[in-house]
Order: C-alpha cells, then structure tokens, then sequence
C-alpha cells in the first residue's frame, strides 16, 4: 500500500519535472508554484483554456499595480 | 489547498510575489484590497470565458486547431520554432514531450489539460535577457 503511493508520488514528480521543463521551453512565464497550482486546478476540472485567460488577466492585473510603483505621482 | 477558491486564491497570491507592500501601503492600496481585485478579475476572466465556449459550441463546430491533441500542438511549435532557426530548443521540447508519461503513468489524471495550458500560455512571458 505505501510503495504504490510512494510509486505513485515518483511518477507525479517526475511527470512535474517534465512540465515544468516544457513549460520553460514555451516561455509560458510559470515558475513551479504556479505550475503545481495550475495543475491541481486542471486536476479538478478547470477549462485549460479559461485558465490561461485567468493567468494573462492576473499578469495584467499585476503589472499594472507594478507601474503605479514607478509612478508615485499617479493617483489612484 | 484543495478546492477550486482555495487554488485560485493561491494563483492570485502568487502573481502578487516580489511587489513590496511597505510604500504600497501609504498609496493607498493594501494587499487585501488588491487581493480581493485580483481575484475579482480572476473569476471574471474564468466566467467569461466559461461562457463563450457555451455558446460557442451550440453556435459552430470547434476550429481544426481547438480540436488538435495537445501533444500534436506542441510538435507544431517545435516545426515552427524549427522554421524560425531554433533547432536546439525544437529538439529539447521533442525530448521533453517524448518523456512526459500519458494517462495513468503520469501519476496525474489531467496531464493533457496541463499540456493545452501550456501550449495556450506559449510565448506568454516576456522574452529572457539575451546574455553576453
């Protein structure tokens, strides 16, 4: 019982590993903590697609609050 | 963290890493309040998108590239990054993809929804610094 999971998080690992390599040869932006969460969401049955629109918006979103950082005069 | 609020709670967290909130704070915006934008626009994009391929598929059949397996998508971008004089990476994303288990042996149950993720959020991130 305890070797299959063990088998099992080993696959898991190594099937991370992987991703994350192709995800870096794509230049899709993810580092290993937005990968693994991405993929659980995946695992419960989000959209791919939706999901991608989610991660661009949330880009967006961030870059726009960073450069309200390099413009302090800004007003919000 | 296991439900879909949880991870996209996390997702949001995650975009928010590197920003300092010590001068952000005096501007005026807090970590909460921005978080709570972030996931506002989070769900938008989810539900919007959600949406659309509702009614996208009562309206017209899927396009030919929509309806490709994602593996076929990822060896089009190694012939188009071949095409574009990339042949190293084209052989590193081969091999990758030639390593990467399907179904059961992956240990995942959605290795191929990550694999569309992957191929939708190509060329997404700013190029890396060329070095000298």
């Amino acid at each position: 019982m305890a070797s299959a999971a063990n088998a099992n998080l080993n696959a898991v690992r190594e099937t991370m590993d992987v991703l994350l390599e192709i995800s870096r040869l794509l230049n899709t932006g993810l580092d290993m903590e937005s990968l693994s969460i991405c993929v659980r969401l995946c695992e419960q049955g989000i959209n791919p697609e939706a999901l991608s629109a989610v991660i661009k918006e949330l880009r967006k979103a961030s870059e726009s609050l960073k450069v309200r950082k390099l413009s302090p005069n800004t007003v919000t | 963290i296991s439900s879909v609020t949880e991870l996209l709670g996390a997702l949001c967290d995650s975009s928010l890493s590197g920003v300092s909130w010590k001068r952000r704070a005096l501007g005026g915006v807090s970590r909460e309040g921005f978080r709570r934008a972030l996931k506002k626009c989070a769900y938008g994009a989810l539900l919007s998108k959600l949406f659309q391929d509702g009614t996208k598929g009562c309206a017209s059949g899927l396009s030919a590239t929509a309806s490709t397996p994602p593996r076929n998508r990822v060896l089009m971008i190694c012939f188009d990054l071949r095409v574009a004089g990339c042949r190293e990476e084209a052989e590193r994303l081969e091999e990758q993809l030639e390593r990467l288990p399907e179904g059961a042996s992956s240990g995942l149950k959605e290795v191929d929804a990550v694999l569309e993720l992957l191929v939708h959020l190509a060329g997404s991130a700013p190029p890396p610094p060329a070095s000298f």
